[in-house]
């Protein structure tokens, strides 16, 4: 009995502590600056971010448990290297195929948005990269579920941030030159700053 | 400058696809922290992108949206294999320097626009044209980019000391997208300044 519990405790602890990881020390926007451009056309279209962030953290989940059980199939060496990305691609366009068939059985009427996110998330660098990073782990299944998920929280929390300050960064307040997409940069460079220093990381000074 | 001389230009500075239109941040922002990254970047970049976008072109006329852009990018994840090792082979240390970024090219945001557009409407010197702007558009910056930032973190140019480290943590994310903006804000101040600005980018 007292087996069973700690190894429950030890996959939960996992589990969130993989969550906190993915959300801030390896953000996939403030980190390792992926999937920006879609996300600054959602922002920009005033779409809806909220379902764009989670068709992203499905997909992200599901691409992170199939790179669980596929990656061990591969072997080390430089030949998986080059192997990797081909098949992962793979595994996304089935992803794809299969959420539009599952859309185009539906009748609600967001439909037409759910395919139009679909169509920009699915080959989003977000989800590739996820993949591509969760080769730096060493996974189990219980954290392979929490990179991902972590992954989209991220993500999200990413978008939040800069879709809240937008409007703001576009307004007349801020010197033409700089207005819209340059203050964007310079902002989440100041925040990709912040994050920097809360991990516990001193600049060199 | 006359107008035949401004749209040659167009793509290449003042609609520059990472400077205006905000597109392939990521390789820039986190991979370019020396000329030599920049370097490996730009190639791989240049032969995913342009062969994947030609070789698409040729794909059937009635192909549908979803299965043109999954070809498309099945094409690019091949033509990875080549140019990972082309640029190991020409920069070697490349692909352990780069990481991701080298793999992640594979869906940058052109192949994915272009692949699931009707690139074949286009007739193909137009589209060698136009790819050969974004390429070399893309190309300047990310290597201006890391021109400096290899100066202000390690005080080198191409691995040759030049003087003692000025920013140290210029080879940081953080550092690339304050980097960037400047840059952006620069590339729009000429805009401005020559009448072709947009406030919404």
């Amino acid at each position: 009995m007292n087996q069973l519990e700690g190894s429950t405790i030890w996959y939960t602890g996992s589990f969130f502590s993989i969550i906190l990881v993915a959300v801030f020390l390896d953000n996939t926007v403030l980190t390792h600056a992926l999937g920006m451009s879609s996300m600054l056309k959602v922002i920009q279209k005033k779409r809806d971010y909220t379902l764009f962030c989670m068709i992203i953290t499905v997909i992200t989940i599901l691409a992170s448990l199939v790179v669980y059980f596929i990656n061990p199939l591969f072997g080390s060496g430089s030949v998986s290297y080059y192997i990797k990305p081909f098949v992962y691609v793979l595994v996304i366009s089935i992803f794809y195929i299969a959420a539009l068939l599952l859309i185009s059985q539906s009748s609600g009427k967001n439909r037409e948005e759910f395919s139009y996110m679909l169509h920009i998330s699915a080959f989003n660098c977000v989800i590739l990269g996820a993949m591509l990073l969760a080769n730096h782990f060493t996974m189990t299944l219980s954290t392979a579920i929490g990179f991902g998920l972590g992954s989209g929280i991220g993500f999200y929390f990413a978008t939040i941030l800069i879709a809240e300050v937008y409007p703001y960064l576009n307004s007349e307040e801020i010197p033409k030159p700089f207005r819209g997409f340059p203050a964007t940069l310079i902002f989440i460079g100041i925040i990709s700053m912040a994050l920097y220093g809360i991990i516990g990381h001193r600049l060199p000074l | 400058m006359d107008k035949k001389r401004k749209m040659r230009s167009h793509g290449i500075f003042f609609s520059n696809i990472t400077l205006v239109q905000g597109i392939l941040l990521a390789p820039i922002v986190v991979a370019a922290t020396t000329f030599y990254n920049a370097l490996g970047i730009t190639v791989a970049f240049s032969v995913i992108t342009f062969f994947s976008v030609f070789i698409s072109s040729f794909l059937g006329k009635g192909l549908p949206y979803v299965l043109r852009l999954i070809i498309h990018i099945l094409i690019a994840s091949i033509l990875f294999i080549p140019s990972a090792m082309l640029v190991e082979w020409l920069m070697p240390g490349s692909q352990e320097n780069l990481g991701i970024y080298l793999p992640l090219l594979i869906t940058n945001s052109i192949v994915v626009h272009i692949g699931g557009t009707n690139a074949e409407n286009v007739r193909l010197i137009v589209l060698c044209k136009r790819l050969l702007k974004t390429i070399v558009g893309f190309g300047w910056v990310i290597c201006l980019v890391g021109i400096v930032r290899e100066w202000l973190s390690y005080g080198s140019f191409w691995q040759i000391k030049l003087s003692t480290p000025w920013i140290p943590v210029a080879v940081y994310p953080f550092a690339g997208f304050i980097l960037l903006g400047f840059l952006a804000a620069g590339v729009n101040g000429l805009r401005l300044y020559r009448g072709h600005f947009k406030e919404d980018v």
